[in-house]
């Protein structure tokens, strides 16, 4: 298996009479063989235009791709030997399952007629699809036909597998199936992945690292864990989590508190000189109502989940409300007091929105 | 809610419109029937004869009929094979890239149909006589390509354009070149419009008459130009004119009552997005 390095990656779209587009603004990425990072991101933050650039389906403005250490810039799509499950699966709608898998074999020609079969029969048995082997892609559920596209893309063993919203298209049931399998999958074969996503909790399940990138730019790298514990920036800190991060613009006090009305301080987990604005970000899990110590707050509206809840709180003289993961029961409208568990605040600054921390 | 009709008054309304359009077809094959002597009686008494289709076919009045059929024969697959040949590139090309200048340039060839012909007939007719095209299959294959040639690069285009990108794109990573992409992943699955489109072009261009009229005389002269010949003369032989133009329409009707269920499958495609 084969590592992957981007190297200054930029792709910057010209169109006469309009000014460029910077799609993908000097990308630097390493992967070691066999890991899988997600590219996590909201629509138009480039991720998609860094995925076909490596695949060679779009021209590079500027930078470097290297597979195992040897660059591929130069080459055409056909010889990098990349492997891409497509969102749409691009299925061949005349050919059934096993002529699909086949037909990229074929391509190099030259397979024996026997090695295609049994590398088809394989490749179907490892993903699961031997029972569909003659039925057409019409007749495929979505978990299916994306199991076949990714069956596509391994069948001829390439150095880097591509997967571009892989479970977007597929309904709440198949996804956590289809994602299971994904890992177990890449886990077995092991080969070297990039997996292309906005759902923050796709990228949070599958990969070994998580690229979150921003207008082209790569906002933060790191595990799953250090970009839902330790958010670089108040954007990335926003985009990962579910139900999303409090972020309460505050100012510092000389206490170590911020200040966020008259009313209500919450500790500050550093030291920040007073009078700085800032944004205080607090996750719902890291908040607990309680009768007795905190702040006060008033339920505005509560959402009752099967085992948890989600409340809406408004605190005295702050605009924004607080959204706090709770018990199944809360009672509405009733004065509560909210306690901030200590140490899991973040502090980002209010104008760069980068991370006091 | 809108009311429907009742079942018999549509059923009597579609019958008329049936005469209706069947009326002059009926007429012209009353025409070619009757005798020379019967042709300018409006009633319907006269024995039927087959004289005027063996006149037409025999070539007897000094027309070679049978010659202009397979003139338009020639020119019309001619034609229509030319334009395949250049514009489902074309088409494909211009479906899946925006290259300087191609709205112009797929625009200008959509301008040849609907500017009339008649504007570039009088230096047309002066090139072909100078380069020696006048009067030959090949100069009639190239002009009809104004008829045939933007009909399939519209065509085709919208039918390229309905199809994902990604198929392409998943052949050209598994090793395919873009021309084998072209040829084994997208040509494939616009069979059915090529049909239809094939078709259609065929049916243009043998309807075509006034580039035949201008452009040829004797040699490359087609059944439109041709069925007229029988007009001239001292006294108009009508019902020569009749069974002429009747055997005319036969292989544009064959053709499309063969390939009826692509041409219904490939009109109707694009129009409802699967």
């Amino acid at each position: 298996m084969t590592g992957l390095e981007l190297r200054e990656l930029r792709k910057t779209y010209r169109s006469r009479g309009r000014p460029a587009v910077e799609a993908v603004r000097g990308l630097d990425l390493a992967l070691d063989s066999g890991e899988l990072l997600g590219l996590l991101g909201p629509s138009g933050c480039g991720k998609s235009t860094t995925l076909r650039m490596i695949a060679g389906l779009e021209a590079v403005t500027g930078g470097d791709i290297l597979i195992g250490g040897a660059s591929v810039t130069g080459r055409p799509a056909r010889r990098r030997n990349i492997g891409v499950a497509f969102e749409n699966y691009a299925l061949y709608p005349p050919l059934t399952v096993a002529e699909n898998l086949a037909f990229g074999l074929k391509a190099r020609g030259r397979s024996a007629r026997g090695e295609v079969r049994r590398k088809v029969a394989g490749i179907a048995e490892r993903v699961g699809l031997t029972d569909v082997l003659d039925a057409r892609p019409a007749g495929l559920s979505s978990g299916q036909k994306q199991r076949v596209s990714l069956a596509r893309a391994l069948i001829r063993a390439p150095d880097v597998l591509l997967l571009d919203e892989p479970l977007s298209h597929l309904d709440a049931a198949q996804r956590d199936t289809t994602r299971r399998e994904l890992k177990r999958i890449q886990r077995e074969m092991g080969h070297t992945t990039i997996l292309v996503t906005h759902d923050q909790e796709e990228a949070l399940s599958l990969a070994d690292r998580i690229a979150v990138m921003r207008d082209g730019a790569i906002e933060q790298l790191g595990t799953p864990y250090e970009i839902y514990d330790h958010p670089a920036t108040a954007f990335v800190a926003d985009f990962v989590g579910e139900p999303a991060i409090n972020l309460l613009p505050a100012v510092a006090d000389a206490d170590g508190r911020a200040r966020l009305s008259a009313g209500v301080r919450i500790p500050l987990p550093v030291p920040v000189p007073a009078g700085r604005p800032v944004l205080v970000g607090i996750r719902p899990e890291d908040l607990a109502l309680t009768g007795a110590d905190g702040v006060p707050a008033r339920v505005v509206a509560h959402e009752p989940l099967l085992e948890s809840g989600i409340a809406t709180l408004a605190l005295d003289g702050v605009e924004r409300h607080l959204v706090v993961l709770t018990g199944p029961e809360v009672r509405l409208a009733h004065d509560e007091r909210v306690r901030v568990a200590a140490g899991l605040t973040h502090v980002f600054d209010a104008e760069t929105g980068d991370s006091l921390r | 809610m809108r009311k429907r009709l009742p079942g018999w008054l549509a059923d009597a309304a579609l019958i008329l419109y049936f005469v209706f359009s069947l009326f002059p077809v009926a007429w012209m094959a009353i025409l070619s029937l009757k005798p020379a002597n019967q042709l300018f009686s409006t009633y319907f008494s006269f024995t039927p004869t087959l004289d005027a289709y063996r006149t037409v076919l025999g070539g007897s009045e000094g027309i070679p009929f049978v010659r202009f059929f397979g003139n338009s024969l020639v020119v019309s697959v001619g034609a229509v094979a030319l334009s395949l040949v250049v514009g489902l590139p074309a088409a494909y090309a211009s479906a899946r890239w925006r290259f300087k200048g191609s709205e112009h340039l797929m625009f200008t060839l959509l301008s040849f149909r609907f500017a009339p012909e008649l504007t570039v007939i009088i230096p047309l007719f002066v090139l072909y006589q100078k380069l020696g095209l006048f009067d030959t299959y090949t100069g009639m294959v190239w002009v009809l390509q104004l008829v045939t040639l933007p009909l399939v690069v519209w065509i085709m285009r919208s039918y390229f354009a309905d199809l994902s990108p990604e198929l392409e794109q998943a052949a050209l990573l598994d090793g395919y070149s873009r021309t084998q992409a072209f040829f084994k992943v997208a040509l494939p699955l616009v069979k059915p419009g090529i049909a239809a489109v094939s078709l259609l072009a065929f049916i243009f261009a043998w309807n075509n008459f006034v580039f035949p009229l201008i452009l040829t005389s004797h040699e490359a002269q087609t059944v439109t130009v041709g069925a007229l010949s029988f007009l001239g003369g001292d006294r108009p032989k009508y019902h020569l004119t009749a069974a002429a133009a009747l055997v005319s329409v036969v292989p544009p009707l064959l053709l499309a009552l063969t390939i009826q269920r692509y041409l219904v499958r490939g009109l109707s495609f694009g129009a409802v997005k699967s």
